[in-house]
């Protein structure tokens, strides 16, 4: 395989000599050089410098939802207490794996009440940045705004809205992550499929796409619920297996226009296979408007999961998400102001860096504009 | 109030309506006492439009409003109506008097009132009465709510002109209540113009062969999509007027109404859905009142000199109470001393203070405090989460295997909380609850449904805990709700609940006439209810309302929707819409 | 081409059928039963469960859910087939009356937002592609990513509050169409009336649609000028508004085109959130009470109207294809 490849390249190489319309596949395919075509993509992209700000942010986010437990939590991240070294928040890991056990003194207590309580000149302790965990309630303190106690102030049942923000980044990015990657990938695949060969599987994949697009998310949603657990997994599955048509057509779009193209008529009279003219070829000239799907779609499975929770079929309301928040933060306007402001800030955050990380790579993928 | 019904309710901040305490007028007219003057309207926010104004047919509160009014009187009417000073006794409204009762209690004899025509001019009969009986146990009339409580009345009859005798199955101390003011009456020459039902006696209805009869048939399918459904025409001090789909429907007051008249000309029910919409169309001039603010709006957002100016408020309490369920088949809830913990785990003053703004009090039992049966001398569980721990220790569950879970027997202490998804309120308190569980070692898990799931889950005790609410009239008969008969076959004891003596209690209540006996019966089982705890009783709840300060005579009851627009005026130079200058 | 179109439109029954069967089928699915939700819990005085069992069984017969699946989606397409949708469970109205009311209000409100949307994301979409990097397309970048990250609920919300004439300015109804009682006003003064209120839901439905889509046309719009023909139009010494708006602009259409394939159905749709939110009777709050009263024949009219809509939505992005680029065909196979 890798040896036709080569071979091919060669090929197209001395063709493009004369006729420049082969540009892209020149471009598309490894070039003369031994560097692959994700490397000059990669080298590509590493020269856009706003992209590569998207890419950091986009990490840093991933990074905060990693280590949530380590930035907001009311547990200590380390403890010295009579002499002896406790680490709370890694204990809760270990026993979540079943690895270890709470001894008896410490199980289910409130660190903050044990240490004013039990602590000695000798010991210490160490809290992460955020002392509260996402679901610490405090009703006495509720909807107080952004002050040095809660940095970004508490909501209508008093739990801090920073550790709610840093913790639901788990279920924001997860929901845009996962719902999009399902869709786009079931979405790309069907829709090349179709605009490439035309005929039946057009017609098959078309009629496919239309029953989807028809069938009634909100009632899917409502169903799954009912049936299953509440729980995130299934609202992205949902959104996943319901929002696939959209890019399957646009992708059925672009291939119907790309495929009279000069160049793939030219791959095709090179004897490439579809499955490479498909997916080495057409495939990178027609992501411009999935990418932009893709990153509004992430925004829009936030969103959703935010008006599924206004609606009361989102995440079980302790579990922590930017859109949960901002649907509490309706019921309390006009005040209340920090309970969408950063939320929303995360939101816009996300949906910015994706895309700049995606046009980022679009146009790094883009064998025209390679200098 | 047509149908006394005990409804589960969404819990939401919404659907609830009711009263406080009606010696204690409210507003601004309250010191100087003006005379009542007719004239002007008052516009009144609802939130949902009614389905249909059939009395029959309709389910949604806002219709059974519309219909009957605080006391089965505003476009429609009943034989009786709840005496205003103590809403348990009844006293005649389109009857002349209370029911001659047979000494067994089994027949009971109207005889209607003379003299009251209809609003298209017609006179109304005891033909009207029979009308509405048979219509309502017809087969093919969608109204499955009504009919099973009429599964008891055998037979009605008209004797003479006014005179009609129902004969019951049973003896029972709601049957007065049940057909004297349960059913609001029809009028049989609108509904009922070729008289289909004329030719059937009520017995042979609602025996089997009702089911074939074909006139029966086309009655109901008439009678279902009556376009009178939606124009009714009833004996009531308002008649209807208009009704704009999707926006608001009108009354107009009825000036030959054969009793009291009302004193505002029309009265106004503007559909708004949102409630902050609501709040800021009320301030904004567009509606005169708003019966239910959220509580944070009446706590933080209807204060001010501006708002003052305009508009008064009050809080009111209504014939509800919030829950939480335990399923006692469920091996975590068998004992009581779990069930007892578990409530002094919930710091019920609190939630109030926060969730609702202090709009409601902490609940103890199964009556609401408006009514004479509510046992006033139990003391509510106190927040104690250590007395708590001690009694689920004493009950064995004790955490074993150091996991930070309970456990008794291998079995963790791991269940679901049931809530319904259109309840802002439950989203509020799960979260709560699974957090103060947790921290004694109780795993809970929250899972939101949808309501029609919720009470499908419910009913088929196919739950571990629920969160929900009830909400009744004033005289009810927790029968329903706490028999173990009521276990099985759709009835409304979810839990499970199964006690021998409370059983022994609520049937004997059935067939106690004497309204002060019957609450010494409550009352004793009311006691038996709160050691038991087969609820968390949550609070009983309070509604707010909002309205403009020209309205004088405003009364809070504690009926459902709490208010009776039939009474309310506005002096002449205070009024605002008349004749020409109304929209 | 144009028996390919009588093909296609052929092909729209068999694919109706299909999707009202799934449709049928999934909210049969569905738990919860509008019989037993009419029964409702009535608690008082019931003294014979069974009976109430029974009642319950009468109330399924009326809505004629006793018989099996299959015979109910028989009969469903029998009267679908004369046009009939039957009667609402819950009010037992005819459902072409139902729709005959919220249809127009709908397409009222989705149609000129749709509109909207059209009109200020296509220039603005063609701006930022054309002006890429400069700072007009990095602000309404910002702006539009701000925009789409705010939930309409929230944003319709604040705008009642700050601009419904509560406690700030008073400046736009909040509920409603139009004011109550117009119906003898002069028809400027109406017509004035309405659009004032139609701004504020106009606002919220449409802020959202038109960021995303003015998105997709500033890729689509990069994507067309950096091809060959753009590049040999531009050598040839043509304008930069020519090369745009003549040979650009058509090619980059297409991704517009395919979303114009909700459009048809979003007109009938309406939207919960806001139709809720400003008390409008339209199509979403009737389809999401529908769903949640579980009114089955209503539901089943709804999902099959849009369906319908949707589909032919479809063929008409396919029909524009052939439009705005005539390489494209679907007759020949370019397989290879």
């Amino acid at each position: 395989m890798k040896k036709e490849l080569g071979r091919e390249s060669q090929l197209v190489d001395v063709g493009t000599l004369e006729a420049p319309a082969l540009a892209p596949i020149l471009a598309a395919s490894p070039g003369a050089s031994s560097e692959s075509y994700w490397e000059v993509v990669g080298r590509q992209f590493r020269k856009n410098k706003v992209a590569v700000v998207g890419l950091i942010i986009v990490i840093l986010l991933f990074a905060l939802a990693m280590s949530a437990d380590f930035i907001a939590n009311d547990k200590p991240l380390v403890m010295n207490y009579h002499g002896q070294v406790y680490f709370p928040v890694l204990k809760d890991y270990a026993v979540w794996l079943r690895l270890s056990r709470w001894q008896q003194s410490f199980q289910n207590i409130s660190y903050k009440e044990f240490i004013a309580a039990n602590f000695k000149e000798s010991d210490w302790v160490w809290f992460p940045p955020v002392h509260y965990s996402p679901n610490d309630i405090n009703l006495k303190d509720a909807i107080q705004p952004p002050s040095t106690q809660h940095f970004l102030g508490t909501d209508e049942i008093g739990r801090d809205v920073a550790s709610r923000l840093v913790h639901g980044s788990r279920v924001s990015l997860s929901v845009g992550f996962v719902a999009v990657s399902i869709y786009v990938l079931i979405g790309l695949i069907i829709g090349a499929l179709a605009g490439y060969y035309g005929g039946i599987v057009d017609i098959v994949a078309s009629r496919l796409i239309e029953i989807m697009l028809t069938i009634p998310t909100f009632f899917l949603i409502i169903t799954v619920v009912a049936f299953l657990p509440q729980s995130i997994f299934n609202i992205m599955v949902v959104i996943g297996i319901t929002n696939w048509p959209t890019v399957a057509r646009l992708t059925r779009g672009e291939f119907l226009k790309a495929k009279s193209l000069e160049y793939v008529v030219a791959a095709r009279a090179l004897g490439a296979t579809d499955f490479r003219i498909i997916f080495r070829h057409v495939l990178p000239n027609t992501l411009a408007p999935v990418f932009v799907a893709a990153t509004f779609g992430i925004a829009s499975a936030i969103l959703i999961e935010s008006t599924l929770s206004f609606l009361g079929f989102g995440v079980p309301p302790s579990t922590a998400s930017w859109g949960s928040i901002l649907s509490s933060a309706r019921q309390l306007l006009p005040s209340g102001w920090w309970l969408t402001a950063f939320p929303g800030f995360a939101i816009f955050l996300t949906v910015t860096s994706y895309n700049l990380l995606g046009e980022g790579l679009r146009d790094a993928a883009d064998p025209r504009l390679k200098t | 109030m047509t149908r006394r019904i005990a409804v589960l309710f969404l819990i939401s901040a919404s659907l609830l309506l009711g009263c406080s305490r009606p010696d204690r007028p409210t507003g601004a007219g309250s010191g100087a006492a003006a005379r009542p003057t007719s004239g002007d309207w008052i516009i009144n926010r609802i939130d949902t439009e009614p389905e249909s104004l059939n009395p029959l047919i309709s389910t949604t509160t806002n219709a059974q409003y519309i219909q009957g009014g605080a006391n089965n009187s505003h476009v429609y009417e009943s034989m009786l109506q709840a005496e205003p000073a103590d809403w348990v006794t009844p006293r005649p409204l389109l009857a002349e008097s209370r029911p001659e009762v047979s000494a067994d209690h089994l027949t009971y004899t109207f005889t209607i009132r003379d003299g009251v025509t209809w609003h298209d001019g017609q006179p109304f009969t005891a033909a009207d009465v029979l009308f509405t009986f048979k219509a309502a146990v017809t087969p093919s009339v969608d109204d499955a709510p009504i009919r099973s409580y009429l599964t008891d009345l055998l037979n009605v009859e008209l004797l003479d002109g006014r005179k009609l005798r129902f004969t019951v199955r049973k003896p029972y101390f709601m049957n007065e209540i049940v057909l004297g003011q349960f059913m609001l009456i029809m009028p049989k020459h609108v509904f009922d113009p070729q008289g289909l039902l004329d030719g059937v006696k009520f017995p042979n209805i609602v025996s089997a062969d009702g089911k074939n009869n074909p006139k029966l048939k086309q009655f109901g399918e008439q009678f279902n999509k009556h376009p009178n459904n939606r124009a009714p025409i009833g004996t009531g001090p308002y008649k209807f007027d208009r009704w704009d789909t999707g926006k608001e429907i009108l009354l107009a007051r009825n000036d030959q109404y054969w009793g009291k008249k009302g004193y505002l000309d029309k009265i106004v029910y503007r559909i708004i859905s949102d409630g902050t919409a609501a709040l800021t169309a009320l301030k904004a001039g567009e509606v005169d009142m708003n019966p239910r603010l959220l509580p944070i709006q009446y706590a933080q957002q209807t204060s001010g000199a501006a708002f003052e100016n305009q508009f008064a408020k009050s809080p009111y309490t209504i014939p509800t109470y919030y829950l939480l369920a335990w399923n006692e088949e469920r091996p975590f809830f068998k004992d009581k001393r779990v069930r007892q913990a578990l409530t002094m785990l919930v710091d019920r003053q609190q939630i109030i203070e926060t969730l609702r703004f202090g709009l409601a009090k902490i609940a103890t039992s199964h009556f609401n405090p408006g009514t004479t049966d509510h046992n006033t001398g139990i003391q509510a569980l106190p927040y104690d989460p250590k007395r708590a721990a001690e009694l689920l220790d004493e009950a064995g569950w004790v955490d074993h295997n150091e996991d930070g879970i309970r456990d008794k027997d291998g079995v963790p202490f791991r269940f679901e909380m049931l809530g319904s998804s259109s309840s802002t309120f439950t989203g509020q308190l799960l979260p709560i609850l699974k957090e103060e569980f947790r921290k004694a070692g109780i795993d809970m898990t929250e899972r939101r449904i949808e309501f029609t799931v919720f009470i499908a889950s419910m009913r088929d005790h196919r739950f571990d805990a629920g969160a929900s609410a009830w909400s009744a009239d004033l005289v009810q008969d927790p029968y329903q709700i706490w028999h173990s008969n009521s276990i099985a076959n759709r009835g409304s004891n979810y839990i499970s609940f199964r006690n021998a003596e409370s059983d022994r209690m609520l049937e004997q209540a059935r067939t106690e006439f004497d309204h002060e006996k019957r609450k010494q019966i409550y009352w004793k089982w009311q006691e038996l209810i709160h050691e038991e705890q087969p609820y968390t009783f949550l609070f009983y709840p309070q509604e707010a309302a909002a309205y403009h300060k020209r309205f004088q005579n405003v009364s809070w009851l504690p009926a459902r929707p709490g208010y009776d627009l039939n009474i309310w005026f506005v002096p002449k130079v205070a009024q605002r819409y008349t004749a020409t200058n109304a929209q | 081409m144009r028996s390919y179109f009588v093909k296609r439109l052929l092909l729209i029954i068999p694919t109706l059928l299909g999707i009202s069967l799934i449709s049928f089928v999934i909210i049969q699915l569905a738990p919860g039963d509008p019989a037993a939700l009419k029964m409702g819990d009535a608690t008082q005085g019931i003294r014979d469960q069974a009976l109430a069992e029974q009642i319950v069984n009468e109330t399924r017969a009326l809505y004629g859910l006793d018989q099996p699946l299959h015979i109910q989606y028989l009969r469903w397409l029998k009267r679908i087939v004369t046009l009939d949708f039957g009667e609402s469970l819950r009010d037992h109205r005819l459902i072409t009356d139902k729709l005959k009311e919220r249809i127009p209000v709908s397409i009222r409100l989705s149609g000129i937002s749709l509109l909207l949307a059209y009109l200020i994301s296509i220039p603005l979409g063609i701006y930022s592609a054309t002006h890429q990097n400069s700072a007009g397309d990095k602000i309404s970048t910002v702006a539009l990513f701000t925009l789409y990250s705010l939930p309409n609920f929230w944003i319709a919300t604040m705008a009642i509050v700050y601009f419904g004439g509560g406690d700030f300015w008073d400046v736009f109804p909040v509920f409603g169409l139009e004011s109550i009682g117009t119906e003898n006003w002069p028809l400027w003064d109406r017509i004035k009336d309405q659009v004032w209120h139609l701004i504020l839901p106009i606002t919220c439905m449409t802020y959202y649609t038109f960021a995303a889509l003015s998105r997709y046309m500033r890729a689509s719009m990069l994507e067309v000028i950096r091809q060959d023909f753009i590049r040999t139009a531009r050598a040839k010494g043509l304008s930069e508004r020519l090369v745009v708006y003549r040979h650009a602009l058509r090619n980059s259409l297409i991704p517009i085109i395919t979303l114009m394939a909700d459009l048809l159905p979003a007109l009938i749709g309406g939207s919960i959130v806001v139709e809720t939110i400003f008390s409008i009777p339209g199509m979403g709050q009737l389809s999401f009470e529908a769903v949640l009263n579980r009114d089955y024949p209503l539901i089943m009219a709804v999902f099959t109207f849009s369906a319908l809509l949707t589909l032919i939505g479809i063929l008409l992005a396919d029909f524009l294809y052939t439009v705005v680029d005539p390489r494209i065909a679907y007759e020949k196979r370019a397989g290879a």
